[in-house]
């Protein structure tokens, strides 16, 4: 029988799985090999060891400790959340105030031109490019946003609602940031 | 009270409820993270944190495993990753870092320091994983598919890695100036 399969047989006898038989082949094997006799001795000494340790306690306070950082950990995610609240408000408010300025610039093109008639040809051609470049962003506004006129209203009404919600969480928040700030 | 009450009333944010589970497992977490990290400062910030994730994760609970494998799995997991950032090697220093002793009697602290030491000279010897296995085993008498269950792997997989761990140990004891 060779070293190798009665080692697997020393490792199951420390697991309790050896059986009978088995454990008897393995004591005569023992009774004349002098290695795995000195194996096995060297796994008996380190069931004994490992079995005999203590677990290691935390030190005193540990429970309070843990549920502190529970709570910070909570906090910080409020912060987080609110912060996140804070930007999108900020991109509904951004979008709010910029879409009606890029819906009506177009139309005041042909305005803007009448008003500098009188002035260079330079800056009369420079006008009229800005007026063409002006019209062609309405044309283009006017194909994708008058078909997706209903998402649009949504998407006007959902920025709104963000940013009163927004305004809201800023309101709750503040407790909580103090208390941040202060750790 | 049952521990099931505990953790429903976790689950609704209820911390009070939540440190009786803290309490009920600080010293399997503890001791789990100390003989992973091998220094008591690590092991209790790894031990605070397992116990935090476990808060985070209660609505994960599946109330049909023991709570005791399912906190000592997360720990195992998040000591693991602890150890794969770690730099490669660790000193010895750091492997036998000890603080925070206390006793009444400093000849029994002395001894039960160098004998906690020795134990943990040896389990360094060990990939982590294999520290985990190892102290699942001899300090919770888990069964090989518990352990499997919390290091993701198969029980025969746990059993191969825990025979081999076996061996190492036996034989860096047998190296040790006072080994057999």
């Amino acid at each position: 029988m060779g070293c190798d399969r009665v080692r697997e047989w020393m490792m199951q006898e420390l697991d309790g799985d050896l059986g009978s038989a088995q454990r008897v082949e393995l004591e005569a094997h023992l009774a004349g090999c002098a290695s795995c006799q000195a194996e096995w001795g060297r796994l008996q000494e380190l069931e004994r060891l490992l079995k005999g340790a203590p677990a290691v306690r935390p030190s005193a306070g540990f429970v309070g400790r843990v549920l502190a950082r529970v709570d910070r950990r909570r906090q910080f995610r409020q912060v987080a959340l609110g912060g996140l609240a804070l930007a999108a408000g900020a991109a509904a408010v951004t979008f709010l105030s910029i879409a009606p300025a890029v819906w009506t610039l177009p139309s005041m093109s042909g305005d803007l031109l009448t008003l500098w008639r009188g002035e260079s040809l330079a800056v009369t051609r420079l006008m009229g490019a800005v007026a063409t470049l002006l019209d062609s962003l309405r044309l283009t506004t006017g194909a994708l946003v008058l078909p997706a006129a209903p998402l649009l209203l949504c998407g006007v009404v959902l920025a709104l609602t963000m940013a009163l919600l927004w305004l809201r969480l800023i309101q709750r928040l503040q407790p909580a940031w103090a208390t941040v700030a202060r750790r | 009270m049952d521990e099931s009450v505990w953790i429903r009333q976790a689950r609704e944010g209820n911390t009070a409820a939540f440190g009786h589970v803290v309490r009920a497992y600080q010293t399997p977490v503890y001791n789990l993270a100390y003989r992973m990290l091998g220094d008591r400062m690590e092991a209790e910030d790894a031990a605070q944190e397992t116990f935090v994730r476990v808060f985070q994760k209660l609505d994960h609970y599946d109330p049909a495993r023991p709570l005791r494998s399912w906190l000592l799995a997360i720990a195992a997991h998040h000591c693991v990753d602890r150890l794969r950032r770690r730099r490669p090697t660790v000193s010895l220093n750091e492997a036998l870092a000890v603080r925070g002793l206390s006793a009444s009697n400093p000849e029994v602290a002395l001894v039960e320091k160098e004998g906690r030491e020795r134990i943990q000279r040896l389990l360094m010897e060990l990939r982590p994983v294999d520290r985990a296995l190892v102290t699942l085993r001899y300090w919770y008498d888990c069964s090989y598919e518990e352990i499997a269950q919390a290091v993701d792997m198969t029980p025969s997989a746990v059993k191969s890695r825990l025979h081999r761990a076996r061996g190492t140990l036996a034989l860096a004891l047998s190296e040790e100036p006072d080994g057999v």
